[in-house]
C-alpha cells in the first residue's frame, strides 16, 4: 500500500491549526486557573479586611483604656456597696439601726427571707417598728431611699392605736454574682454611656454603711493573782 | 543566486492560509501576554495582601500585649459596668420609695388634732388612708382640702360609716 500524504492534514490546515491549538490551550489553562486564583485573591482580601478590623478594634480598645477616668474607677467600691456580690443583710441591719437611731424609732420585729429574683438574688426584709410621729417616719423613708445597699420598699402600713404608731414594712435588698470572665480581648470596648454615668453618679451619692473598726490594742499587763 | 525551492508545490501552504496563520499567531501571543499579566497581577495582589495581613497581625500582637498590661483597669471597668447595669435594672423595678411625699402631703393636710389616721396603707398599686373623726364638718373640710391640694392624681372615696364609739369613719383610695 502506498502512503498518501494528501490524506494527512493539508499544509493550509497545518499552518492554521498550530496558533489555534495554542490559543485553545491558553484559554483552557486560563479557565482552569480562574476559579482557584479568584478564591485565593478573595481569601487574602478577606483576611486582610478581618485583620484590619481586629487591629482597629484593639487599637480603639487600647486608646479607650488609656483614657479611662481614674475618678470613675474610684467609684467601683460604692457600686459594689450598692449592689454587693454577697448577701448584704448585715449591712442592711446596720443601716436600719442607724436610721432608727436618727428618727427615734424602735424596732419591734424583723424577719429576713432570701429569694431568687431572675438574675438577682433578693432578701425580703419584713419588719415592724414603732414611730414617735408620722414626720419621723417620712424622714426614715427618705433615709432608706438614700442608702446602700440599694433598698426597694414594696409596701408599708402605718397603723395607730391610741398614742402608739406602728408601721409594718416590706422591703427588698438585692445582691448579684460578679461576672466570672472578662469579655474576649477582640471584643469592642466602650466606656460608660451617659446613662451609665448618671446611674454611677446617683449611686455614688448614696450613704455607705458604717462599719465599726476595732483599733489594735496593746496587750494589758497581767496581774499575777498569787502575789 | 536565485532561491531554489525544491519542495513540491502541493505541500506549500497557500497565501491566504499563511495570512490567517500570522494573524492567529498574533492573537495567540496577545492572549498569552494577557494571561501572563493577569496571573502576575493576581499573585502580586495575593502577595501584597498577605504581607499587609502579616504586618496587621504583628500590630495586633503589640496591641494585645499592651491591653494585657492594662487588664486590671479593664477588669475594674467591666465589673463597674456590670454593677451599673444591674443597679439600673433594679431601679426600674416597681417600688414605693418615693411615696414618702404622699405621706408628707397627708401629714400636712390632715389636722391630726381633729382627725385621726388609724391606717395608711401604701402599696405598689394604690395608697389607702383611713380617717376617723367625731365631727362630720371636719371630715367635710378634709375632703375639700384633699381635692384642693392638687397633690393627688386621683382620689376615690371608698367607704363612709359611723361608729357610735369612734365617730365618722372614711376610707380614701389614691390609685397610682
Amino acid at each position: 500500500m502506498k502512503f498518501n500524504t494528501k490524506n494527512l492534514l493539508s499544509p493550509d490546515i497545518k499552518i492554521i491549526s498550530i496558533p489555534i491549538i495554542s490559543i485553545i490551550v491558553v484559554i483552557i489553562i486560563s479557565f482552569l486557573m480562574i476559579k482557584p486564583t479568584y478564591a485565593k485573591i478573595q481569601k487574602s482580601i478577606n483576611d486582610f479586611k478581618d485583620s484590619t478590623t481586629k487591629e482597629k478594634i484593639l487599637g480603639d480598645k487600647l486608646k479607650s483604656l488609656k483614657v479611662v477616668d481614674t475618678n470613675i474607677l474610684d467609684k467601683t467600691d460604692i457600686s459594689f456597696l450598692a449592689l454587693p456580690n454577697k448577701n448584704p443583710s448585715a449591712w442592711m441591719l446596720a443601716q436600719l439601726k442607724n436610721g432608727m437611731i436618727q428618727g427615734n424609732i424602735t424596732m419591734k420585729e424583723v424577719k429576713l427571707v432570701s429569694e431568687k429574683d431572675k438574675d438577682l438574688n433578693k432578701v425580703v426584709v419584713t419588719f415592724n417598728i414603732v414611730i414617735p410621729e408620722l414626720s419621723s417616719f417620712v424622714n426614715f423613708l427618705n433615709y432608706l431611699d438614700k442608702i446602700t445597699p440599694l433598698t426597694l420598699i414594696d409596701s408599708y402600713i402605718v397603723s395607730s392605736e391610741g398614742e402608739e404608731i406602728e408601721v409594718a414594712m416590706n422591703m427588698s435588698i438585692y445582691y448579684a454574682d460578679l461576672p466570672s470572665v472578662l469579655p474576649p480581648i477582640t471584643e469592642p470596648f466602650e466606656g460608660l454611656s451617659q446613662k451609665q454615668e448618671a446611674v454611677l453618679d446617683y449611686v455614688s451619692k448614696l450613704n455607705r454603711p458604717q462599719f465599726d473598726t476595732l483599733e489594735p490594742v496593746p496587750p494589758t499587763e497581767r496581774i499575777i493573782p498569787f502575789n | 543566486m536565485p532561491d531554489i525551492n525544491l519542495l513540491p508545490q502541493d505541500i506549500k501552504p497557500k497565501e491566504y492560509a499563511i495570512k490567517i496563520s500570522n494573524n492567529l499567531k498574533k492573537i495567540a501571543i496577545l492572549i498569552l501576554i494577557i494571561f501572563i499579566v493577569s496571573v502576575s497581577v493576581s499573585y502580586a495582589g495575593i502577595f501584597f495582601f498577605s504581607q499587609r495581613t502579616k504586618s496587621s497581625i504583628k500590630k495586633q500582637e503589640t496591641y494585645k500585649a499592651e491591653i494585657a498590661k492594662m487588664e486590671r483597669t479593664e477588669q475594674r471597668l467591666v465589673l463597674l459596668k456590670n454593677r451599673i447595669d444591674k443597679v439600673d435594672n433594679l431601679m426600674s423595678k416597681p417600688n414605693v420609695n418615693k411615696d414618702a411625699m404622699f405621706l408628707e402631703n397627708i401629714n400636712n393636710i390632715v389636722n391630726q388634732e381633729k382627725i385621726k389616721l388609724p391606717t395608711i396603707e401604701v402599696t405598689l398599686t394604690e395608697n389607702q388612708v383611713e380617717i376617723v373623726s367625731s365631727n362630720l364638718s371636719d371630715v367635710n373640710s378634709l375632703v375639700s382640702d384633699l381635692l384642693n391640694s392638687n397633690n393627688f392624681l386621683n382620689i376615690y372615696f371608698l367607704t363612709f360609716g359611723y361608729d357610735i364609739e369612734k365617730g365618722y369613719k372614711a376610707i380614701f383610695s389614691f390609685p397610682k
